[in-house]
C-alpha cells in the first residue's frame, strides 16, 4: 500500500506515487531555477507542465490511476536532464558573447561552487572570490587571518566550506559559479523578484477562471481559485523565508566581526580584569589543570563550535543560494564532533576540580619587639604599583602573577607579653603536597618601620606556578594594653576585625584601637560616635554580639601552639621575603591546618 | 574536442530555421513540431524545444491560439506570422549560400 498525493499539472489532476511526486517536484524546480531569469520563463515552465501533463495522460490511457515513478522517469528520458537545457542556454549566451569565454555575465542565478581550476587546496577561497567578484588572495588572506588570530577559526571554517560547497564540473556549473555578482541590489533584486511573484500568482487567479471558462470547466473553478490563493500563500513565505535568508547571513557576519574584535581588540572583562585575547591565554594557562594546555580548550571549543556553524552555514545557504545538502552525513560528523568537544570539556572540569581539591595551610610566626604600649602601631597598606591595570584583583606584571588577595586581623593574645604578627599562607592543589608547596612558595611583604607595619596588598605567584586560589591572612596578634591605629590606606586589607562593638570595618578606619580583656575597643572615637552607630541595633542583638564574641574569644585561645614558649625571628626585610621564608623554619608551627 | 558536440552545435544552428519551415507548411501544436523534429533528428529531448518557442513567439515570428485536447490540458497551437515568413525566407538563402559553400569547399577538399 503505497501513499498518493493528488496534483494538478496544467489544470488536469493525477494521482502520484510519493516518490514520483518527489522525483517530479526535483525536477520541476531545477527547471524553474533554469529558467526563472529569462524573459518568458514562467510561460515556458507552463508550456513544459502541460507537456508533461499531456505524456502523463498517454500513458496513463485510462487504465491505469497512479503515476509511478516508471512515468516521472520517463517523462524525464523525453523532456532532457536539465543539463540539456543549461546547454542548450549556454550556447545561446555564447552565440550572444562577444568577449573571451568566461567574461561575460551569466544571466542565471549565481550559485557558489569550488573552482577546482584555481585551487591551493579546495578551490573555496577561488570559489567565494568569484562568488563575491573579487580576487581569490582577499579570501586565502583572511582564511590564514582567521587560522592566526582566531584561535584555528579559518581552518574549521575553510573545512566545512570545502564539505559543504560542490565543485564545479560541468561547464554549466562553472558558469554559474562566475555569474551575476551577488551585492545588496542583487539581493534587492531577488527579493524584489519573489514578490513579484506573488503579484503574478494574485494575477493568475483571474486569468485561470477565464480559461476555465471558456473551456466550459466551470466545475473546477473554485478548485484553482484555493490552489491560486494557496501559491500566493507559498509565494509570501519564500519572501519572508528571503528576507530571513538575508538576515541570518548579514547578522551572521557582522555577529563575527564584533565578536572577534570585541576579544583581539577591545578585550573581554573577566572578573573585573579587563584583557586582550593573548593576556586571557596567560591567564587561561594559569588556572589550567596541570598537563591541559591552551591549545585543549582552542580544540575543545572549536569542536563544540562546529554543529552549530555547519548548521549555520546550511541554512543560510539554503534560504539565500538555493543551496541543498546531499549528505546527510556531514551533519552527523558535525554531530559527533561537537560531542566529542562536550566531553572534552568535561574532563577539563574533572580535572580542574580534582587540581582544586586539597587545601593547605602553612603558618609562620615573627615577634614584633620594638613596639610598646605607649605608641599605636600603625597598620599602613605598602604601595605596590604594579604593571596592571588599577582596581584590578589580579593581573600579570612581568615574570609574577599578582593577586589581591591578603586579609588583615587583629586578635588577642594571652599567652605572650609581646605582640607578633602570624602570616597565614593558603593554596589549594591537586595534593596536600602540592597544595603545601604552592602555599611556601607565595610572595608577600610584611615589614615594620619605626612605628609602622607595612603590608602588602597583593600577593605574588611565580609564574612557573599555578593559581589555585593562593592567599594570605596577616593577623596581628595583641596582648591586653596594647593598640593599633587602623590608618586610611590599611582599609584596602582590613577583613572583619572583631571589637567589642562589633562595628564594621569601614567606620573602624582612621581610628585608634586598644586590645583590652573584652576584645578591641576603640580609643579615640568621638562621645556621640559609638552611640550612634549603636543606637539601631536592638539591645537583645546587643547582647548577643558580646556574648558571641566572648564565646569567639575562649575558642580561639583554647589550642596552645607549640610555638608559644619559642622566640620568635623579627619580621624579615623588604624584598627578602623568599629568602628569608626558608630560614624561618623554626617559626613554622608545622601545623597543618585541614580546611573544610 | 568532442565530434557528438560539433554535431549539437550544427544542428542547433539551424534549429530555428527547421522549426519556422515546418511552420510554414502548417500550423502545428509544439508535439507535432518535435514528431517532425524528431522524425529528422534535430533534437534528442523535447524540454530544449521549449525555450526556443518562446523566444521566436516573443520575437514575433510566431503566434499561438488556444486548443481544446481530448487527451489533456488545452494546447498551444502555433503559426508563422508575416514576419516569420520573411525571416525564414532571409534564412533560407544564407541556407542555400552556405551550402553551394560546403559544397565548393569539400569538393576542393577531396580534389586535393
Amino acid at each position: 500500500m503505497n501513499k498518493t498525493i493528488n496534483i494538478n499539472l496544467a489544470g488536469i489532476i493525477f494521482h502520484m506515487d510519493e516518490e514520483a511526486y518527489e522525483r517530479l517536484t526535483s525536477y520541476l524546480r531545477k527547471l524553474k531555477a533554469q529558467f526563472q531569469s529569462q524573459d518568458g520563463g514562467d510561460e515556458i515552465l507552463m508550456d513544459i507542465e502541460a507537456r508533461i501533463a499531456e505524456i502523463f495522460n498517454s500513458r496513463m490511457d485510462g487504465k491505469r490511476e497512479v503515476v509511478s515513478m516508471a512515468d516521472v522517469d520517463a517523462v524525464i528520458e523525453i523532456m532532457g536532464q536539465p543539463e540539456d537545457y543549461a546547454e542548450a542556454e549556454e550556447e545561446e549566451t555564447q552565440s550572444k558573447s562577444t568577449s573571451s569565454t568566461f567574461d561575460r555575465e551569466y544571466a542565471g542565478p549565481k550559485r557558489l561552487y569550488r573552482d577546482s581550476d584555481d585551487n591551493i587546496l579546495g578551490g573555496v577561497a577561488a570559489g567565494l572570490a568569484h562568488y563575491f567578484g573579487t580576487d581569490p588572495i582577499w579570501f586565502r588572506l583572511a582564511f590564514i587571518a582567521l587560522t592566526l588570530i582566531g584561535a584555528s577559526a579559518g581552518f574549521w571554517l575553510y573545512i566545512i566550506l570545502w564539505i559543504v560547497v560542490p565543485e564545479a564540473k560541468t561547464t554549466a556549473q562553472k558558469l554559474q559559479m562566475r555569474g551575476e555578482r551577488i551585492n545588496i541590489s542583487n539581493i534587492e533584486k531577488s527579493v524584489k523578484e519573489e514578490l513579484r511573484g506573488v503579484g503574478k500568482a494574485m494575477e493568475n487567479i483571474g486569468k485561470d477562471e477565464r480559461i476555465r471558462k471558456g473551456g466550459k470547466r466551470i466545475g473546477k473553478t473554485i478548485e484553482d481559485i484555493v490552489d491560486a490563493i494557496i501559491s500566493v500563500i507559498g509565494s509570501i513565505f519564500r519572501v519572508v523565508f528571503k528576507i530571513i535568508g538575508v538576515a541570518l547571513l548579514f547578522g551572521g557576519v557582522i555577529f563575527l566581526v564584533v565578536m572577534f574584535s570585541a576579544v583581539v581588540g577591545y578585550g573581554v572583562d573577566i572578573n573585573g580584569a579587563n584583557m586582550g585575547l593573548s593576556e586571557a591565554t596567560q591567564y587561561l594557562s594559569l588556572i589550567l589543570p596541570t598537563g591541559y594546555g591552551v591549545s585543549y580548550v582552542w580544540i575543545a571549543s572549536t569542536l563544540t563550535v562546529i554543529f552549530p556553524l555547519v548548521g549555520l552555514v546550511v541554512l543560510g545557504g539554503r534560504i539565500l543560494f538555493n543551496y541543498r545538502m546531499h549528505n546527510k552525513m556531514i551533519i552527523s560528523i558535525a554531530g559527533v564532533t561537537s560531542f566529542v568537544g562536550l566531553v572534552m570539556w568535561m574532563v577539563l572540569g574533572f580535572a580542574t576540580a580534582r587540581d582544586f581539591d586539597s587545601h593547605e595551610t602553612v603558618r609562620n610566626g615573627y615577634s614584633l619587639t620594638q613596639f610598646d604600649k605607649e605608641t599605636a602601631i600603625e597598620v599602613i597598606t605598602a604601595d605596590q604599583n604594579f604593571d596592571i591595570k588599577s582596581h584590578s584583583r589580579w593581573g600579570i606584571d612581568g615574570d609574577k602573577i599578582v593577586v589581591k588577595a591578603v586579609e588583615f586581623d587583629v586578635r588577642q593574645t594571652r599567652t605572650r607579653e609581646q605582640p607578633y604578627i602570624e602570616i597565614v599562607r593558603k593554596s589549594q592543589g591537586a595534593s596536600d603536597d602540592q597544595a603545601e608547596e604552592l602555599a611556601r612558595n607565595i610572595e608577600i611583604d610584611v615589614v615594620s618601620e619605626g612605628n609602622r607595619l607595612i603590608i602588602d596588598e597583593y600577593i605574588q605567584i611565580a609564574k612557573g606556578d599555578k593559581y589555585r586560589a593562593q592567599e594570605v591572612d596577616v593577623v596581628l596578634y595583641l596582648p591586653v594594653g596594647y593598640s593599633v591605629y587602623l590608618s586610611h590606606s590599611s582599609k584596602k586589607v582590613v577583613h572583619d576585625i572583631d571589637n567589642v562593638r562589633n562595628i564594621h570595618d569601614r567606620h573602624m578606619i582612621d581610628q585608634i584601637w586598644i586590645m583590652t580583656e573584652a576584645g578591641l575597643a576603640c580609643a579615640d572615637c568621638p562621645e556621640d560616635w559609638e552611640a550612634r552607630e549603636i543606637e539601631s541595633q536592638d539591645d537583645w542583638e546587643d547582647q548577643w554580639t558580646e556574648d558571641a564574641q566572648e564565646m569567639d574569644k575562649q575558642e580561639r585561645n583554647i589550642p596552645k601552639r607549640p610555638s608559644d614558649e619559642e622566640e620568635l625571628p623579627s619580621l624579615p626585610e623588604r624584598g627578602a621575603n623568599a629568602a628569608a621564608f626558608d630560614s624561618v623554619v623554626i617559626t613554622d608551627y608545622g601545623a597543618r591546618e585541614k580546611l573544610i | 574536442m568532442k565530434i557528438e558536440n560539433t554535431k549539437a552545435q550544427m544542428r542547433k544552428g539551424v534549429l530555428e530555421m527547421c522549426i519556422l519551415a515546418t511552420l510554414k507548411q502548417k500550423d502545428a501544436y509544439a508535439s507535432d513540431i518535435i514528431d517532425t523534429l524528431k522524425e529528422g533528428k534535430m533534437i534528442v529531448v523535447e524540454g530544449t524545444l521549449y525555450p526556443l518557442l518562446t523566444r521566436l513567439k516573443n520575437a514575433e515570428l510566431l503566434s499561438y491560439r488556444w486548443e481544446e485536447s481530448k487527451s489533456g490540458p488545452p494546447r498551444k497551437y502555433y503559426s508563422i506570422t508575416d514576419e516569420g515568413s520573411k525571416f525564414l525566407d532571409e534564412l533560407q538563402i544564407t541556407w542555400d549560400e552556405l551550402v553551394k559553400a560546403v559544397k565548393v569547399t569539400t569538393a576542393k577538399n577531396s580534389e586535393s
